[in-house]
C-alpha cells in the first residue's frame, strides 16, 4: 500500500536531513508503529505518506514514495487527501469547523460529494465513532479525548483507504487512550491501513503487526507484533523508548483542598505552613461559575499536580495563581495577604504552546530577558545551559529551535526567573524521555529553592515520578 | 529522482490552495493586531490619538512578513476584499471598502514594478495600504452638510457651523491620510527590521 | 471603530430544526450592506430610525434581548451627544466630539444590523454562503481560513499579553515608554505562535482539499425560505414609512 524506497528528506533551511536512507513498506490493512526518540523522523516519515513532505513542507527529497500503486510526487494534497486520512498531534489545532457534524462534512464539501451522500456519510461517522453524546457541543468545549474521536472520525468519514496518527495519544487521559485503543482495533478489523507514530507505546500491545524503531532518520530496528508484545521495559529502555506496561497508579498524596471543584475529599485542614491559601476562591465566565474552591492549600516547597478531565479548571486555578484572571475570594501567601498585582510580579508560566513567550532574539538574551540579577545568577544561567542541552544553541534565535529545545528554553527562563510560584502547563508533550528527566529536575530544584510548583499535567508517568501532592480538580456540575 | 521545493515561484494571477490558505491567515493576523492595539484607544479619546497610529505600525510587521510568503499578483487584492469584507459587513461604510480596495490596487501596481520581490518597494506598498484608515472616517466629512443642516445645528448660529465646517475640510482629511501614509511607512520599515532581526533567522520570512 | 467581527458565533449550528425559521446568511448580508448603503451616504440621516427598528426585529427574531433594548438606548444617547450636546456646551472641541457622535449614531444604526449577522452565522455557514452567491473561490477560500483564524490568533493574543505581563514587558508604562519595543514583543511572538498553530491546521485543510479545483458542495445548501420572504417585505415597509414621513 505504502512503498518508500531510499528516501532522504531534508527541510529547507536544516542542515542534516531529516530522513536518511528510508526505505519501508507497509501492506494494505497493516497496523504499523513507528517509534524512537524525537529527532528520529517519526513525523517527517508520516508526512512522506500524506504528501505534506513535499507539497507543503518545502525542502529536498530524493528517492521515491508511492502510494497505492502512485507516486507521491506526481499527485497534488487533495488527491492525496481522498488517499489518507491525518489525525495529528493536536486535534484542536487541525479543527476547522466548530461542530463534530461540520467537521466530519468539511473534506466532503470539498470534494464536491453530493450533499445527501455527505449527510449520509456523517450521520454513520457519528454513529460508528460514538460522537453522539457530545455531537451538539462546540469542539473547543469538548475534552482532549473527545476532541480526539471527532479527529478520528474526520479522518475517516471520506473512507481512505490510509489512515495516519501522529502522537495520538499524548494529550489523553487514561481513559481516553482506552477509548482511542477501541478506535484502533476497529478501523484494523475493516482492513484499513494504519500507521502510527509514537512514542507511548504500553496501549499498542495486541494492536501492532509491527513496531518499527528510527533513529537519525532511518529504519534501526523492526519487531513483529508478538515480537514486540514480549519485550521486556529494558530492551526499550535500551532504544530510548518510554515503557510499554502500563505505568502503576500514582500515589501521590492529595493535597488540602475543599469545595465544589476539588475532587477528593481533604481529611482536616491542618494549619498551613509556607505556600499559598485560597480562601473562597471562585470564577465565572458568561454567568457560568468554572471554579468554586471553598479552602486549598498548595505548600511552598513541594511540586504540587493540578489534574483533571477539561473543563475543570486548571488553568483558570493556575491564572489565578500567577494574578493574571480576576476572581472571587481571597489568596494568601506564607500567611499573608497576595494581591493580584503581587502575584503577577511573583508568578511564571511555562506555557502549553511556548512560541508565546520567546521574545527576543537569542538564547542568552531569552534567558536574560526578565531575570533576576542577584549574584550567583550567572553561574546558574550557564550550568541551566548545559543541563538542559542548550549550550550547543546558546547564540541561535528562540524561534530556530525545535519545540523541544523552545521548551526547555522557557523552562530555563522559569527557573532563572526567581519567582515563588511557577506553573508547569503540560510540560510532557512532545518530550522524550532524557529531556522529560532534565525538566523534572528543573521543577524539584524550584522545589527545592522554597517556590510553590504547580505542575498541570495528563501524563501519568511524568505525574509519578515528579509530583508529591495532587489536586485533583472537577467540572461544576450546574 | 530529486524533488526541491520552495518558495520561489514564477509571477503567475493563479495562485495555489497554499497561497490562498496563506492570505487567510495573515489576514486575521492583520485584523487581530489592528484590533488589539485599538483596544488601548477605547480607554479615552486621547488614547485613540497614540492606539490608531501605533496599530498602523504594528500591522506594518504582519503585512511585511506576509508579502515574503506570497508573491503572486493580486494578494494584496484578495487580502483587501476578504479583510475590507469582513469590516463591511461588520458595518463600516461601503466607501471605506472602496477605499481599501484602491488603495490595494496602488499597492499591488507597487510591488508589481519590482516583480513583488523588492523589500523596499514592499515598505511603499504596505505605506499605499495604510491610506485605507481614512476610509472608516470619510462619511464624518463627506456627509456633514446632513449634521449642520439638522434643526439643533441651525440653531447653532452661523459662527458655529462655519467654524465647525472648517474643522471637517477636505483638508483635515487629506493631512490625516498623508499622517496614516506616514505612520505605514514607520510599520514597514519596522517591519523589514523585525524581518532582519526575527523572522529570517526563524525560517518564517 | 472595529465593530467586533471575532465574535462569529457558532452557538446556533446544530439546530437544524430551527434551520427553516431562521434567514438564509446571504439575506442577512445584503440586510448589513443595503442598511450600510442607505444610511452611510449623504442624506441618510433620515433612515437612521429605519436601520434601529430593523436592528431591534432581527434581535428580537433571534432572542438577543439585551440587544433589543441596549440598541435603541445607546443610539439614543449618542443622538443626545450628537445633537443636543453643543447646544449646552457651545465649544469647538465639544462640536469635533459632537459631529463624531453624529456618525457614531450611523455607525450604531448600522451595527446593530450587523450584529444579526455576526452573531447567528457560524463561519461555515457565511462560507457556504458566499459560495452560493458566487463569489471566486479564490475570495472564498481565504475568507473561509480568515474567518476560521481569528478567534484562534485572538485566543493568542491573549495568552501572549499574559506571558508578558508574566515576564514584566507589558503594561501601560512599557506602552508608552518603548512603544515600538512593546508592538515587537506583542507581535513577534504573537504572529510566531500563530503560524505554529496555522501550520497544522493548513495541512489538515489542504489534505482535505480546501481550496482545490473541485466545485466545492454543502451538507445543508443555503436556501431561501419564507423568512427571507419577510425580510424583503419589512424592509419596503421600513423605506416606505420613512419617505412618506
Amino acid at each position: 500500500m505504502i512503498h518508500i524506497e531510499g528516501v532522504r528528506w531534508t527541510y529547507a533551511g536544516a542542515t542534516t536531513p531529516s530522513l536518511d536512507d528510508l526505505t519501508l513498506d507497509v501492506q494494505r490493512g497493516e497496523t504499523v508503529v513507528l517509534c524512537g526518540p524525537s529527532g528520529s523522523g517519526k513525523s517527517s516519515a508520516l508526512r512522506l505518506m500524506n504528501g505534506l513532505v513535499p507539497h507543503f513542507h518545502e525542502g529536498r527529497l530524493d528517492g521515491s514514495v508511492h502510494l497505492d500503486g502512485r507516486a507521491v510526487a506526481d499527485l497534488s494534497l487533495d488527491q492525496l487527501g481522498r488517499l489518507t486520512g491525518t489525525v495529528l498531534q493536536h486535534p484542536r489545532r487541525q479543527f476547522f469547523t466548530g461542530r463534530s457534524e461540520t467537521e466530519l462534512a468539511f473534506a466532503m464539501e470539498n470534494f464536491g460529494e453530493p450533499p445527501e451522500q455527505i449527510r449520509e456519510r456523517v450521520a454513520a461517522g457519528i454513529d460508528e465513532h460514538g460522537l453522539t453524546g457530545f455531537a451538539g457541543r462546540r469542539l473547543q468545549d469538548l475534552s482532549g479525548g473527545q476532541q480526539q474521536q471527532v479527529a478520528c472520525a474526520a479522518a475517516a468519514t471520506h473512507r481512505p483507504p490510509v489512515l495516519l496518527f501522529d502522537e495520538p495519544t499524548s494529550n489523553l487521559s487514561a481513559a481516553a487512550i482506552e477509548r482511542f485503543t477501541a478506535t484502533l482495533a476497529r478501523l484494523r478489523a475493516d482492513r484499513a491501513t494504519v500507521v502510527i507514530a509514537e512514542h507511548r507505546l504500553h496501549f499498542l500491545r495486541g494492536l501492532a503487526d509491527r513496531v518499527v524503531v528510527l533513529r537519525d532518520g532511518a529504519v534501526h530496528r523492526q519487531w513483529s507484533g508478538e515480537q514486540f508484545s514480549t519485550l521486556d521495559d529494558d530492551a526499550l529502555r535500551a532504544e530510548g523508548l518510554r515503557s510499554s506496561v502500563p505505568p502503576p497508579r500514582p500515589k501521590p498524596l492529595r493535597a488540602q483542598g475543599l469545595g465544589p471543584s476539588i475532587d477528593h475529599d481533604t481529611t482536616s485542614m491542618t494549619a498551613s505552613g509556607t505556600g499559598v491559601t485560597l480562601h473562597a476562591v471562585s470564577c465565572a465566565f458568561h454567568g457560568r461559575r468554572v471554579l468554586d474552591i471553598e479552602t486549598a492549600y498548595l505548600a511552598a516547597g513541594v511540586v504540587t499536580a493540578i489534574t483533571g478531565p477539561n473543563g475543570a479548571g486548571k488553568s483558570t486555578l493556575a491564572r489565578i495563581l500567577t494574578g493574571l484572571q480576576r476572581h472571587q475570594g481571597e489568596i494568601l501567601l506564607d500567611g499573608r495577604r497576595f494581591t493580584r498585582s503581587q502575584r503577577q510580579r511573583a508568578g511564571s508560566i511555562v506555557m502549553q504552546d511556548v512560541q508565546r513567550q520567546l521574545f527576543t532574539d537569542t538564547v542568552e538574551a531569552e534567558l536574560r530577558l526578565g531575570a533576576s540579577r542577584d549574584a550567583g545568577q550567572e553561574q546558574r544561567l550557564q550550568a541551566l545551559l548545559r543541563d538542559l542541552d542548550l549550550d550547543p544553541v546558546r547564540d541561535r534565535h528562540p524561534l530556530s529551535l525545535s519545540g523541544g529545545q523552545q521548551q526547555r528554553l522557557v523552562v530555563a527562563a522559569a527557573r532563572l526567573s526567581g519567582r515563588r510560584i511557577v506553573v508547569f502547563d503540560e510540560p510532557s508533550s512532545g518530550v522524550d524521555r532524557r529531556h522529560l528527566h532534565s525538566i523534572t529536575r528543573v521543577m524539584r530544584d524550584l522545589a527545592g529553592e522554597g517556590a510553590v510548583v504547580i505542575l498541570i499535567t495528563h501524563d501519568s508517568e511524568l505525574l509519578t515520578h515528579t509530583a508529591d501532592q495532587e489536586l485533583r480538580l472537577r467540572p461544576i456540575s450546574p | 529522482m530529486t524533488t526541491t521545493t520552495s518558495t520561489e515561484r514564477r509571477l503567475d494571477v493563479r495562485m495555489s490552495p497554499k497561497d490562498l490558505i496563506n492570505i487567510g491567515i495573515f489576514a486575521a493576523l492583520y485584523l487581530v493586531v489592528l484590533y488589539a492595539i485599538n483596544m488601548i484607544g477605547f480607554a479615552s479619546p486621547v488614547a485613540v490619538l497614540v492606539s490608531l497610529p501605533a496599530s498602523i505600525v504594528a500591522c506594518g510587521i504582519p503585512f511585511m512578513l506576509f508579502l515574503t510568503r506570497v508573491h503572486h499578483a493580486g494578494v494584496v487584492t484578495i487580502f483587501a476584499v476578504i479583510t475590507g469584507g469582513l469590516l463591511l459587513l461588520g458595518g463600516h461604510p461601503p466607501i471605506s471598502f472602496a477605499v481599501t480596495i484602491v488603495c490595494a490596487l496602488v499597492a499591488e501596481a507597487i510591488l508589481w514594478s519590482g516583480r513583488y520581490r523588492s523589500r523596499r518597494l514592499s515598505v511603499l506598498a504596505y505605506a499605499a495600504y495604510s491610506a485605507w484608515y481614512v476610509g472608516p472616517m470619510l462619511p464624518i466629512f463627506y456627509a456633514r452638510h446632513d449634521y449642520f443642516s439638522s434643526p439643533s445645528m441651525q440653531n447653532m448660529g452661523a459662527d458655529y457651523t462655519r467654524q465647525m465646517e472648517d474643522l471637517l475640510s477636505p483638508a483635515v482629511v487629506a493631512a490625516f491620510d498623508v499622517s496614516t501614509i506616514f505612520f505605514g511607512l514607520l510599520g514597514g520599515l519596522l517591519g523589514l527590521r523585525l524581518l532582519r532581526k526575527h523572522f529570517e533567522k526563524a525560517g518564517l520570512a | 471603530m472595529t465593530s467586533a467581527p471575532l465574535a462569529l458565533a457558532e452557538r446556533t449550528a446544530g439546530r437544524p430544526a430551527g434551520r427553516a425559521r431562521r434567514l438564509d446568511p446571504r439575506t442577512k448580508a445584503i440586510l448589513v450592506l443595503a442598511s450600510s448603503l442607505v444610511v452611510m451616504a449623504p442624506g441618510g440621516t433620515p433612515f437612521i430610525p429605519a436601520a434601529i427598528v430593523l436592528g431591534v426585529l432581527l434581535a428580537l427574531s433571534e432572542g438577543a434581548w439585551a440587544r433589543a433594548v441596549l440598541l435603541p438606548l445607546t443610539s439614543a444617547a449618542v443622538a443626545a451627544a450628537a445633537y443636543l450636546l453643543p447646544m449646552a456646551l457651545p465649544y469647538p472641541v465639544i462640536g469635533f466630539v459632537a459631529a463624531f457622535a453624529a456618525y457614531l449614531l450611523r455607525f450604531a444604526a448600522v451595527g446593530g444590523v450587523a450584529l444579526h449577522l455576526l452573531r447567528t452565522t457560524t463561519p461555515t455557514e457565511l462560507t457556504a454562503a458566499l459560495r452560493a452567491a458566487r463569489i471566486p473561490r479564490a475570495i472564498t477560500t481565504s475568507a473561509a481560513v480568515m474567518l476560521r483564524f481569528l478567534p484562534t490568533i485572538a485566543t493568542e493574543a491573549r495568552a501572549v499579553r499574559d506571558a508578558m505581563r508574566l515576564r514584566g514587558v507589558g503594561g501601560w508604562a512599557g506602552m508608552l515608554r518603548h512603544p515600538v519595543l512593546s508592538i515587537e514583543r506583542f507581535t513577534v511572538p504573537l504572529i510566531a505562535s500563530s503560524l505554529r498553530v496555522a501550520e497544522d491546521l493548513s495541512a489538515a485543510a489542504l489534505l482535505r482539499g480546501l481550496g482545490s479545483a473541485t466545485r466545492p458542495t454543502a451538507m445543508h445548501p443555503p436556501r431561501l425560505g419564507v423568512a427571507d420572504l419577510a425580510a424583503v417585505g419589512l424592509v419596503a415597509a421600513l423605506v416606505t414609512a420613512t419617505v412618506l414621513w
